[in-house]
């Protein structure tokens, strides 16, 4: 996951770099319901830095290198060369490139749009490139469009006059999900062998009916496949299929007719009497029939010309007004939407791990249908901007009025800062705070729970339990909403050892001797209302002997030092519960906290202050941290790439704000040259990891 | 190949992912005759209390950390091996699990059978590996060499995980040999002579090694009357 948003970061920064064509044109392309787009504006960002110099950075490299591994198949010639030089492929897109998804049925749609100016540029071009790798590329073209298929890949490249198109669709199903479906005896074997009937979005009771442009069920959007089961027939099927597919409200002809081979298999040993072959024919199966698909779909959208009712939430339509480097919108609605999509009601694509829990699962799938009633119309708006010194980006969360309410009553207007004087501040790795009332939340809970579908009734059993249990004033005392958690630097823990060495004449003898093992120090500081209420808590640890008192209200969990990774501290004071690793704070800076150099400074309290939500990540601690925790922090090349990241990157802060008019996010990368593009330095930032992975100087 | 050597003189492979501060002896004693005495030794105590916490999470970084049991069946292979080699006698193992220490020690009976021990080892270790076949260590009249049978290829080095040369730079490889008569003279300048001059002690960076920077060989002349 983490792979493909960098990938997908990476690809949206290096598309900055290509071409001018006005955005309109583009637009079209973009369908009326995608769950997620990214669009990328170079011309703002070409302003603050010029392209030539990413070009030249070592990240640039690295980016390049992603997209082809993203996109896959032949080598990275052709994206090196179109990356490098748009213009030269008659890309001319300087006012606005988009990433998309689109969930059409069963099959999940990815698409890149890049404005095209030179439909025969980029021809002439793909000729010339690919003249040496035709066994791996295969396209054509008609003077009004193009495709580009490439060996083993799941891409095609699609131009018509004015866009060039990188598209992908894919049907997937999870190996153990397919095996317990087919070997279920309620769950019919032929429908998941197809693999195309299993999917159907049914409204709630209760809900609205789907508009005109959600998906259409499969019976009436299938291409056909044939899986080729019969284990004594080894020959390819060929198949030709009507194509009906349920597409968007589009204006073009879809009569068009697919043909494409269904999968050849030779029977093999199969130890779940058969399952494995079917599911190996059913996913080369559903390869060739998202192939297909991807190739009728983007084809006719070409002809076309886009989409004759184009993206035009008002969410969106506002972003876009605005003139960022990199934008996001994000339909939450249909983001959770597909979390509930893949399966019967009852069932969760969960790995085949639900064995036994209907129950749960029953309860779990309901929660889904909250969360979706619950996102009924939100959204999600970003922007993004690589200022001198300083990524920054924007995020805010258009919510219904339902959760705006709650929002109100669940979250603080802001994180207090009295607990900060509690963390160690002067070597401050990472840090996270939040704060809420427990009370308010608790109903807020209870409301979302009682809310769920009226076929749905586990939650409310649930919620009935469990209010019964549970005593929201009381839990309200002992936490009354903040909390701060924070690794605060490095502890050097000495420890005894036995071992070996030689003496003068070189012969081995035993020695004790005293090594420093290193270990994250960590706090959490929680606000309270009852100290009473916490020291019976604590006495109850030492009752049964879980805890030693050391002094008045600080404690030690009791246990053996030697096999514990570390010794933990509790501390109380009249408005904080401590835990924690360091024994000094717990100790002896219970009552005044760090003070003076030790303590967070004023710029670091001002970053902190005015969010209900902060995260804190300063990288170079980070690193050093985890170089640490290896043992590998002697280690003069880790010195010197520590020392490289040092001198690139400062911090990393998130903060959201929450209240009934507005809930926002935003997101800091602050970098050290305050003078210099974010983006050169982000640029330069890839380059020392890169380097990390592959020392190929050494 | 000297990590692919090390580890498997080591025998421990796995367990080498987890720590950094090791070492690797290798400590030979030899006679008049041209028989002697060899100890393999990795020794983790250092990283001990690491290694503690490795052992009770069973994985770390996504590696599965390898379980006492399985790294006694690797020494315990390679005990048979050396013991089953002509020449050898008297094969025996140590593990202090308390202070991760682990040791492979015989008697050899001539320098052949003790070059054919080592490389037998490291190739049953190493799955059947046929590339252990160079001689480690020779005799010519007065002259002993310590010997690098093995192509050491730094642009292998860097293709490691980070964390892993990382680690490298600052585990230690160490050579001890006792002769029966003094040295007089020794090739390699990193390697110390001791006072009573019978001794041979040299000290190297694994990571040095495996980047070919620095080497164990060495021409060490021998006094003989």
């Amino acid at each position: 996951m983490k792979r493909s948003v960098q990938i997908l970061l990476s690809l949206a920064l290096i598309l900055c770099s290509i071409g001018q064509l006005t955005a309109q044109k583009a637009q079209k392309y973009l369908p009326s319901s995608p769950d997620l787009v990214i669009g990328v504006h170079p011309a703002a960002l070409n302003k603050k830095v010029p392209l030539e110099k990413l070009k030249a950075t070592r990240g640039w490299e690295e980016t390049v290198q992603l997209i082809s591994l993203f996109v896959k198949g032949g080598d990275s010639t052709l994206y090196k060369k179109m990356f490098s030089d748009p213009s030269s492929f008659g890309l001319n897109t300087m006012e606005g490139m988009w990433w998309y998804r689109e969930s059409i049925g069963d099959t999940m749609l990815y698409r890149l749009v890049i404005p095209l100016v030179d439909k025969s540029k980029l021809e002439t071009q793909l000729a010339a490139t690919l003249e040496e790798q035709s066994d791996l590329f295969d396209w054509n073209s008609s003077p009004d469009q193009g495709v580009l298929e490439i060996t083993d890949s799941e891409w095609i490249l699609a131009w018509n006059k004015e866009v060039l198109l990188f598209s992908n669709a894919t049907i997937s199903i999870n190996w153990y999900d397919y095996y317990q479906q087919t070997n279920l005896p309620d769950v019919a074997v032929d429908s998941a062998v197809t693999g195309v009937d299993d999917v159907m979005i049914v409204p709630e009771e209760g809900e609205e009916e789907m508009s005109d442009e959600m998906i259409v069920p499969d019976e009436e959007s299938d291409i056909e496949v044939d899986v080729a089961i019969d284990s004594e027939d080894v020959e390819a099927q060929v198949v030709k299929e009507e194509n009906k597919l349920g597409l968007n409200p589009v204006a073009w002809p879809l009569d068009t007719t697919t043909t494409y081979v269904s999968p050849i298999f030779t029977p093999i040993e199969d130890n779940y009497d058969g399952t494995y072959t079917r599911y190996d024919s059913l996913e080369t199966a559903n390869k060739a029939k998202a192939l297909a698909f991807n190739r009728d779909q983007t084809t006719a959208l070409l002809a076309a010309n886009g989409y004759q009712r184009a993206l035009n939430n008002p969410h969106y339509l506002t972003l876009l007004q605005q003139t960022p480097d990199v934008s996001l919108f994000m339909d939450y609605e249909k983001f959770y939407g597909l979390q509930g999509k893949f399966g019967p009601a009852a069932r969760l694509p969960l790995g085949g791990m639900d064995h036994g829990m209907d129950t749960y699962m029953s309860f779990v799938s309901s929660l889904s249908s909250i969360t979706q009633s619950m996102y009924r119309g939100a959204a999600l708006t970003a922007s993004m901007n690589f200022n001198n010194g300083e990524v920054v980006a924007d995020m805010r969360i258009h919510l219904n009025e339902k959760m705006k309410a709650w929002n109100k009553r669940t979250y603080k207007t802001s994180l207090s800062t009295k607990l900060l004087k509690y963390l160690r501040g002067d070597r401050s790795v990472a840090f996270m705070g939040f704060a809420f009332h427990p009370e308010n939340a608790w109903k807020v809970f209870r409301e979302v729970m009682e809310s769920a579908p009226p076929s749905s009734k586990s939650p409310g059993d649930f919620m009935f339990l469990l209010d019964a249990l549970v005593d929201e004033k009381a839990i309200s005392k002992i936490w009354s909403g903040e909390c701060l958690a924070a690794i605060t630097g490095i502890q050097s823990v000495p420890k005894t050892v036995t071992t070996y060495e030689y003496d003068e004449d070189f012969n081995q003898k035993e020695v004790v001797k005293e090594v420093i093992q290193k270990i994250p120090e960590f706090t959490l500081a929680m606000t309270h209302k009852d100290m009473d209420t916490w020291k019976r808590i604590m006495q109850l640890g030492i009752k049964y002997d879980g805890l030693e008192p050391m002094g008045v209200n600080a404690w030690k969990l009791k246990g053996d030092g030697s096999s514990a990774l570390t010794d933990l501290y509790f501390g109380l004071t009249e408005d904080a519960v401590l835990i924690s690793n360091a024994r000094d704070l717990v100790e002896n800076k219970r009552n005044t906290g760090y003070t003076g150099r030790l303590a967070y400074n004023a710029e670091q309290k001002k970053l902190l202050k005015g969010h209900n939500m902060v995260m804190y990540l300063n990288p170079s601690q980070f690193a050093e941290l985890m170089l640490s925790y290896f043992n590998a922090d002697g280690s003069e090349s880790a010195q010197a790439d520590l020392e490289r990241i040092y001198n690139t990157m400062d911090y990393m802060l998130i903060s959201d704000e929450k209240s009934k008019e507005k809930t926002t996010s935003s997101m800091r990368v602050k970098f050290r040259d305050p003078q210099k593009n974010s983006l050169l330095q982000f640029m330069e930032y890839l380059g020392i990891l890169s380097d990390m992975r592959s020392k190929n100087e050494m | 190949m000297v990590l692919r050597s090390i580890r498997v003189i080591a025998t421990l492979a796995l367990l080498l992912q987890f720590s950094s501060c090791f070492e690797i002896t290798e400590d030979i004693t030899w006679n008049a005759d041209g028989s002697g005495f060899i100890v393999l030794m990795l020794n983790l105590s250092e990283s001990k209390p690491r290694m503690d916490d490795y052992m009770r999470q069973k994985e770390v970084q996504g590696y599965k950390v390898p379980k006492k049991q399985e790294v006694e069946q690797k020494l315990e292979l390679a005990r048979k091996t050396l013991a089953s080699t002509p020449g050898f006698t008297q094969v025996s193992t140590q593990l202090d699990w308390k202070n991760y220490i682990f040791s492979l020690r015989g008697r050899f009976s001539t320098l052949a059978s003790l070059n054919n021990g080592v490389n037998k080892v490291m190739s049953e270790l190493d799955n059947g590996s046929k590339v252990y076949t160079g001689d480690h260590y020779t005799f010519s009249k007065s002259q002993f060499q310590r010997k690098n049978p093995y192509d050491w290829k730094p642009e292998r080095y860097a293709e490691l995980p980070m964390t892993l040369r990382y680690m490298l730079e600052k585990a230690r490889l160490t050579t001890v040999y006792r002769f029966p008569v003094e040295v007089q003279k020794s090739s390699n300048p990193k390697a110390r002579v001791s006072p009573n001059k019978t001794a041979l002690k040299l000290t190297e960076p694994i990571s040095a090694l495996a980047k070919g920077s620095v080497s164990l060989e060495n021409r060490v002349t021998l006094q003989i009357k």
